[in-house]
This record gives structure tokens, C-alpha cells and sequence, in this order.
């Protein structure tokens, strides 16, 4: 081998990202603990694994790792600054999870147990799930997709995004918007302060769904075949509807009651000063909802 | 929320009706939406005298609003309990980290005081003073205060005040939690596991 070669190589090897291996014995864990301080966390459930299998940027340093009891623990300590840092963890599917990250982002797939998110300034996405879901950032999205089971979304300061959700819905924020599309569930709770509130989704005859802002539009998809009962709330704003009603009927003032279809599921619409929208839906495109969502925090490939 | 605010001008002329419709309707579309405006639009209400729908020979004497105050304070909704908890060593060091993130925009909305917490190489700074929750919440509670002095016996914006005032109220507590573990170090592994 030529120094030529050599030189190449080294270039080649450390232009190629690297990443080290460790695995784990699963012991009696049930559940799996992690933190990292900053940059990616994803941990991946799989059916097929009886073991925990850590792997992380190369050069990062070995976490502190503890089984006490049914829970299997991986802390990274504050000295892990950097973004660029991605750390994956495998684990059995039917694993419950407790993830945590100051500025990192945390994802969780194919786990089928409860799940738990948590971080400060990255973004939060679950994809998947058949146990209680809870995600929460503050300055980042929360992203939710697929979970059969309840949900809990929360973030402070960016959009909530929930996508074919089977379970009971809470979605919260202060800045940013919140959209739902593809829900089954006989209770919705979507809210935000400042930014636009939609959903898209059934109305369960016997479900109730409220939306509500206080600046933005909030939006209800709506088709031939709903059937709800629906009261308005606004005080500064307005209500837009482009679909037949019935029974509009006006309530103390400002407020308003309207019947779709029959009247059979409990939806609010709240906006204190923005415009309230009651749309068709085009379920093949979904067009009325698809945009105004806020991607901050989210990789190219998970955006929306 | 648009990050193209109108000039002051504009907005004077879209109140006084002096724009073309199409005009109009846009920038009612933007003020409808955008804090900053609605702030400045009401702040040229006020200068220029026009304001307000707000009479203030309506609003209830100062005691009627400190009944309203006294009905609305201890209301608890069950909706407010499902909130992810701040039990155990990594959702101590979790909420910590929140707190940092709380107070900066605490100290950023020029509410509280201190020293800026590290920003962690510019990931926690928030576009801007204006996006600030605390902020948000602030201009949202003055708004339904407002609405309030109108009509004090409103149920809906009774629960909206208080939703609003407890939402805040949170974002603080969580600035307390960090100042009361800022000097205290993460635990390890093992030590805040729940059994």
C-alpha cells in the first residue's frame, strides 16, 4: 500500500460516520430508562429482540447503564454538548419506555407498551405504540403517528401533529399550532394559544371534541356523513362554515349552537378572537388541513 | 403567526377604512392572528381616541372584578391532571433543563430577573421576545379580562381566565423547580427509580 493509499484511506475513514456497538443482557427489565442531553435519541422496539443493543456516535462515551428492579437504565451524562451526537437503542417491543433529553431529540418506535417522552429543546416523535403515549417538549414539535392507545401530546413553545391515532386525544400548546388528522377516538382535547387548531377525523356518536385557540383559525373537517352537535364560542371572532347546517341557533349573544346531520357527537369550537371554520373535507387529500404546520425540530424526513 | 407585521401606517389606515377591500380583508386575516398587531392596532385605538367598544362607563366597579377574581381562582379542571409528571432522577434533570428553558423566556419577557441560563449553543433561544409562552398568556389573560369587564358573569370566559391563569401559573413553577435545583447535581442511575 502506497503512502497515496494510505492517505485516501484515512480521509475515506474519517469522512464514513462511525459508530460503536454494545449489548446488554435484558435480564428481568420490563422497561427501559434513557437520557441524553443533547442531539438524537431513537430507541426501536423489535419483536425479535431478547437484549438490549446501545449504539452511539463514535468517540461518545460509554453511558452509565444499571438494571435496578424491572428497569433497565442508560444515562448519558451532561457532558454530551454536541447535536451532531445520535445514539439508538434496541430494545423488546414490549418494553415500556421513559426517554428523556435536555436539548436532544427523542424517537421512539414500535414499542408496544406505554411510552414516555420528554425533552426541552429538541422535538418529539412517537411513531407507532399500543400503550398510553405521553410527549412533551418545550420548544420543539411533538409528533405523533400510529399509537393505539391513549395520547398525551404536549409542547410550549412549537406545533403538535397527531396522525391515525386509535385513543382518547389531548394535544397542548401555547405557540404553535395543533392538527389531528386520521383520529378514532370518543375524546378529542386539542387547544393552543396562539396558532391555527384542526381536525380531521371521526365524531363518534357518543364522543366529545373540543377545539380551541385564542388567535388562529380553528378548523373542523367535516363530511356528508358527520353528525354533531356543535357549539361555537367566540368573542372577538368569527364564525365561517361552508357546509349545510342546521339549527343554527344563536345562545346568550355570542354564543352558538348548529347541528350537523343527525347531532350526535359533542363538539366545541372555541377561539376567543380568531376565525372559527367548519369545512368539507376531502378525505383522499385531506386539502383544507394539510398546511400551516410547524416543522421546527422535526428531520427532513420525519416532516409532515 | 406572520412574520411580516404591517407598518403602523398601514394598520392606521386599515382601521380608519381607508383601504382598498382587498386590502382589508388581508390584513383583518393577519390581525386576527398576530399578537404583535392586535397589540398595536389596540394602542392606535387608544391614541387616536377611537377606541374602544370597551365602554369604560360598563365595566363594574373594582370590587364587582375582585368577586369574579375570587370565583374564578380555585377552579381545577380534570382535563389539566393528565400533564406528564416530573417524578424520577431523568424527568428531575428533564424538568430542570424545562425550567432553564422557562426562565430564560421568563427573563426574555422582561418579567423576571437574573442571569441568562446557558442556551445550549443557541438551541433553546426562542425566534424572539414576541413568541414568548409567558408573553402569549399574558396578552391572552389581559384580553379576557377585558371581555370579563363586559360581561362578568360569563361562564366560558370565567373558565378561559382561570384555564389561562393555571396554564401560567405551571410555566412559573417550573422556574421555581430550577432555581431550586440549580445547584444540585443529577442522580445516578438507580437512585430515582421507582420500584
Amino acid at each position: 500500500m502506497n503512502a497515496l493509499t494510505t492517505v485516501a484511506l484515512l480521509v475515506l475513514q474519517s469522512a464514513v460516520p462511525m459508530a460503536d456497538t454494545t449489548s446488554f443482557a435484558a435480564g428481568a427489565a420490563e422497561k427501559l430508562r434513557a437520557h441524553l442531553p443533547a442531539g438524537r435519541l431513537v430507541i426501536q422496539g423489535s419483536s425479535d429482540a431478547d437484549s438490549v443493543r446501545l449504539i452511539r456516535s463514535a468517540g461518545l462515551s460509554r453511558p452509565r447503564t444499571e438494571t435496578a428492579g424491572c428497569v433497565f437504565e442508560v444515562f448519558f451524562g451532561e457532558d454530551v454538548a454536541s447535536d451532531s451526537v445520535v445514539v439508538r437503542i434496541r430494545v423488546p417491543s414490549s418494553w415500556s419506555v421513559e426517554a428523556t433529553g435536555g436539548a436532544a431529540d427523542i424517537g421512539v418506535d414500535s414499542v408496544d407498551a406505554p411510552i414516555r417522552a420528554t425533552t426541552v429543546g429538541g422535538a418529539v416523535r412517537v411513531n407507532g405504540g399500543r400503550g398510553r403515549v405521553e410527549a412533551r417538549s418545550v420548544e420543539g414539535t411533538v409528533l405523533v403517528r400510529g399509537a393505539r392507545g391513549d395520547v398525551v401530546a404536549r409542547s410550549t413553545n412549537a406545533g403538535v401533529r397527531l396522525e391515525d391515532i386509535r385513543g382518547d386525544v389531548v394535544a397542548r400548546t401555547v405557540n404553535g399550532a395543533v392538527t389531528a388528522r386520521g383520529i378514532q377516538s370518543s375524546s378529542v382535547d386539542l387547544s393552543t394559544y396562539s396558532g391555527r387548531v384542526s381536525y380531521a377525523g371521526e365524531l363518534a356518536p357518543t364522543g366529545h371534541y373540543r377545539l380551541s385557540n385564542h388567535t388562529g383559525r380553528v378548523v373542523l373537517g367535516v363530511t356528508d356523513a358527520t353528525s354533531a352537535s356543535v357549539t361555537i364560542r367566540t368573542v372577538e371572532g368569527r364564525l365561517a362554515t361552508s357546509v349545510p347546517v342546521a339549527d343554527s341557533t344563536r345562545v346568550e349573544g355570542r354564543y352558538r349552537r348548529l347541528r350537523l346531520g343527525a347531532g350526535e357527537a359533542s363538539v366545541d369550537l372555541e377561539s376567543f378572537a380568531g376565525t372559527i371554520e367548519i369545512v368539507s373535507v376531502d378525505w383522499a387529500t385531506d386539502r383544507p388541513l394539510r398546511d400551516d404546520f410547524d416543522t421546527n425540530g422535526l428531520s427532513p424526513e420525519e416532516r409532515p | 403567526m406572520s412574520e411580516d407585521h404591517p407598518k403602523s401606517r398601514k394598520l392606521a389606515a386599515w382601521l380608519d377604512g381607508e383601504l382598498p377591500e382587498r386590502d382589508r380583508r388581508e390584513l383583518t386575516r393577519h390581525v386576527e392572528v398576530c399578537l404583535r398587531c392586535r397589540d398595536e392596532v389596540r394602542a392606535l385605538r387608544r391614541l387616536s381616541g377611537t377606541l374602544d367598544d370597551l365602554p369604560e362607563r360598563a365595566g363594574p366597579p373594582e370590587d364587582a372584578w375582585a368577586a369574579v377574581e375570587a370565583a374564578i381562582g380555585g377552579g381545577s379542571d380534570a382535563d389539566e391532571k393528565d400533564g406528564v409528571g416530573w417524578r424520577s432522577w431523568a424527568a428531575g434533570i428533564t424538568a430542570t433543563a424545562a425550567a432553564a428553558v422557562v426562565m430564560w423566556v421568563y427573563i426574555g419577557s422582561g418579567v423576571g430577573d437574573g442571569s441568562t441560563p446557558r442556551t445550549g449553543e443557541g438551541r433553546f433561544l426562542p425566534s424572539g421576545n414576541d413568541a414568548s409562552p409567558i408573553r402569549t398568556l399574558d396578552r391572552a389573560t389581559a384580553d379576557i379580562r377585558e371581555a370579563l369587564r363586559r360581561d362578568p358573569d360569563d361562564p366560558y370566559l370565567r373558565r378561559y381566565l382561570a384555564r389561562t391563569r393555571r396554564l401560567r401559573t405551571e410555566l412559573e413553577q417550573e422556574l421555581r423547580l430550577e432555581r431550586a435545583s440549580r445547584s444540585t447535581d443529577p442522580a445516578p442511575p438507580g437512585q430515582g427509580v421507582r420500584r
